[in-house]
């Protein structure tokens, strides 16, 4: 799947996704760099526009989220 | 769908699959103008959650603790080999003029894409370089923010010969790596180690701020989130070998985090608070503010036992309350913190066993015709000087920097100001070089008579309030200042300017000497 990345001054980088898997990474496999930070989708540094097709957010440390029961016995 | 603008995280994002909205974009240059509307967050909790009182260091029994503590200092003279001063005064005495400074450079939030570094510059004025950043150390990776850092040792661990002050702790908040850097050789810092992201989430942890260097050669790090980035915070322990690391408190102890600083012989840690990394990361909304998703309390910690023993609320003008500065007297209960958003300063102390905050310095709001209400002065950064004598600290709105008697802690007097950069500074430029941002950060000469600040509060704010600097870079500015006056003199001949690098122009943030500074070194 490919996926262009458009930057604010017109240029552009198209890089291939896979499925299911971040588009950072996608992008750091073929030495594209574009802004980012906490990789938890925390920060927003990689924010930016959706100009086409679809994306899904996950952040990854989610599905493991501690619950606060078991915080206690942390 | 083409024309809607959405706001999308690229690194958990997956590929194909159903389009999640997350949050309309932030139109961050709108906000000055809509900024701070309504500052009308309630705080129904009580001033103090628990009133505890710490019977080993109340105010009864601190005579007798402060026998206790001489008697066991006694022999300072003769033990000292380690790191550091063996009182504020000899770090007075015995320093000498800086010759290098180690300042954070940042290009997040610009249009370069490079790493974030650290620079060494020199600020010897016998130098041939003299206010050029002589080298930079670039982080291995792009997107760190580098923001605050420290040192391994510093002058708590005046005892332990061992040691000795040589590695800088560089944490990137936005990043959560943890660099080590080593100064071996002043003019050229290099980086030995890094600690990954995935390592520090592990502990639940992200968002490393201040760092610390406790008795004993352990560091300690305040982290603002848990490893989503939302709360709660707390705090990561580097062991003294750099390498291995733990969790200090128990989840869930405090929910936001920001400063600290601790006070060795009264067992006690203040720690401040600012918000979860995912309120303040992306910008500041002030539906967040109404939301209640900024900090506006002070904890007190036991020390020893890694429990909060009392949250002090400051209420609605102690919004926001960044940097927590105790007096560097070992012997001191007093110190204070900059409530930023509500743009006042609060001294707090122990009395009786508990401890109090008061508000002693209100800076009032200034019309500008940009703005639909008053700007806030926005306090961003304070520090106290080796002498206990003043409260410096930087209106990064406003444009001012400021400096309060505090020899009366209860009763701050106003001794001089200098009014530059900001929204309202008379001085616009230094050396022809236009200031398109306040003063920020500041950082003084153990000896009380250099002031030194720069311009970057963080990288998405700054491109909210002052957007000029992501093109034009940061300044480092610098004051003379007269201690026994009291006065403040702009040094219209120094100037280091971040907007001239070969990567391109860089936000300047902490600055450091290798040889301790007003806002690292703690007594014991």
């Amino acid at each position: 799947m490919h996926v262009e990345l458009v930057r604010a001054d017109g240029r552009s980088d198209t890089v291939t996704a896979n499925p299911g898997k971040p588009i950072l990474d996608a992008a750091e496999r073929a030495s594209v760099t574009i802004p980012y930070g906490c990789r938890t989708g925390a920060c927003s540094t990689c924010t930016g526009k959706l100009r086409v097709g679809k994306v899904e957010h996950v952040r990854p440390h989610e599905r493991s989220k501690i619950t606060s029961f078991e915080r206690v016995s942390y | 769908m083409d024309d809607r603008i959405t706001r999308m995280s690229i690194t958990g994002h997956v590929v194909s699959l159903t389009l999640a909205v997350i949050r309309v974009f932030l139109c961050i240059r709108c906000l000055p103008s809509k900024a701070f509307l309504r500052v009308t967050v309630t705080h129904p909790r009580e001033r103090n959650r628990v009133g505890k009182d710490m019977s080993d260091t109340n105010s009864h029994s601190y005579s007798a603790h402060h026998e206790q503590s001489h008697s066991q200092h006694a022999d300072h003279a003769h033990d000292h080999e380690g790191p550091g001063y063996l009182t504020p005064q000899a770090a007075i005495e015995e320093s000498e003029h800086e010759r290098i400074a180690y300042v954070l450079g940042l290009h997040v939030g610009t249009k370069t894409d490079e790493p974030d570094f650290v620079a060494a510059v020199d600020v010897d004025p016998d130098s041939e370089t003299y206010q050029e950043i002589v080298h930079r150390e670039m982080m291995p990776s792009i997107g760190d923010e580098l923001h605050h850092f420290g040192w391994n040792a510093c002058s708590s661990s005046c005892h332990i010969g061992e040691l000795e002050r040589r590695y800088l702790i560089v944490p990137g908040n936005r990043s959560s790596r943890i660099h080590i850097v080593d100064t071996e050789t002043r003019e050229q810092p290099e980086i030995v180690r890094t600690i990954e992201p995935e390592d520090v989430h592990e502990l639940d942890l992200s968002a490393p701020h201040t760092v610390h260097c406790p008795v004993g050669g352990s560091v300690m790090l305040s982290m603002l989130g848990d490893a989503d980035g939302d709360l709660p915070g707390g705090f990561f322990q580097l062991n003294e070998n750099l390498e291995d690391y733990e969790r200090w408190d128990q989840p869930g102890e405090i929910e936001m985090n920001y400063d600290f600083w601790y006070q060795p012989r009264h067992n006690v840690m203040v720690s401040s608070e600012w918000a979860a990394p995912s309120t303040y990361q992306p910008g500041f909304d002030m539906d967040d503010v109404e939301a209640g998703n900024y900090g506006h309390q002070l904890h007190f910690w036991n020390w020893s036992d890694r429990t909060v023993e009392q949250t002090v609320d400051l209420g609605e003008e102690g919004m926001v309350p960044l940097e927590v500065r105790f007096l560097h007297s070992p012997v001191s209960t007093h110190g204070f913190v900059n409530a930023a958003l509500s743009s006042n300063i609060f001294h707090f102390w122990k009395e009786d066993g508990e401890w109090m905050a008061e508000k002693v310095i209100d800076f009032e709001g200034r019309d500008h015709d940009d703005w639909d209400m008053p700007v806030p002065a926005l306090p961003t950064d304070i520090l106290i000087s080796m002498d206990d004598r003043y409260l410096i600290g930087s209106n990064w709105l406003h444009g001012e920097i400021w400096m309060y008697d505090i020899s009366d802690p209860a009763n701050p007097r106003h001794a001089d100001s200098i009014s530059i950069g900001g929204y309202f500074g008379e001085i616009r430029a230094v050396q022809d070089r236009e200031l398109v941002a306040g003063p920020q950060m500041v950082q003084m000469s153990l000896d009380g008579e250099r002031l030194y600040w720069t311009t970057s509060l963080y990288s998405t704010w700054d491109n909210q309030f002052f957007p000029e600097e992501a093109d034009r870079g940061s300044v480092m500015l610098k004051a003379d200042v007269n201690p026994r006056r009291g006065t403040l003199t702009l040094d219209e001949d120094f100037l280091v300017d971040f907007g001239e690098l070969p990567k391109g122009p860089a936000r300047a943030h902490e600055i450091r000497w290798p040889d301790g500074d007003c806002t690292s070194d703690v007594w014991k």
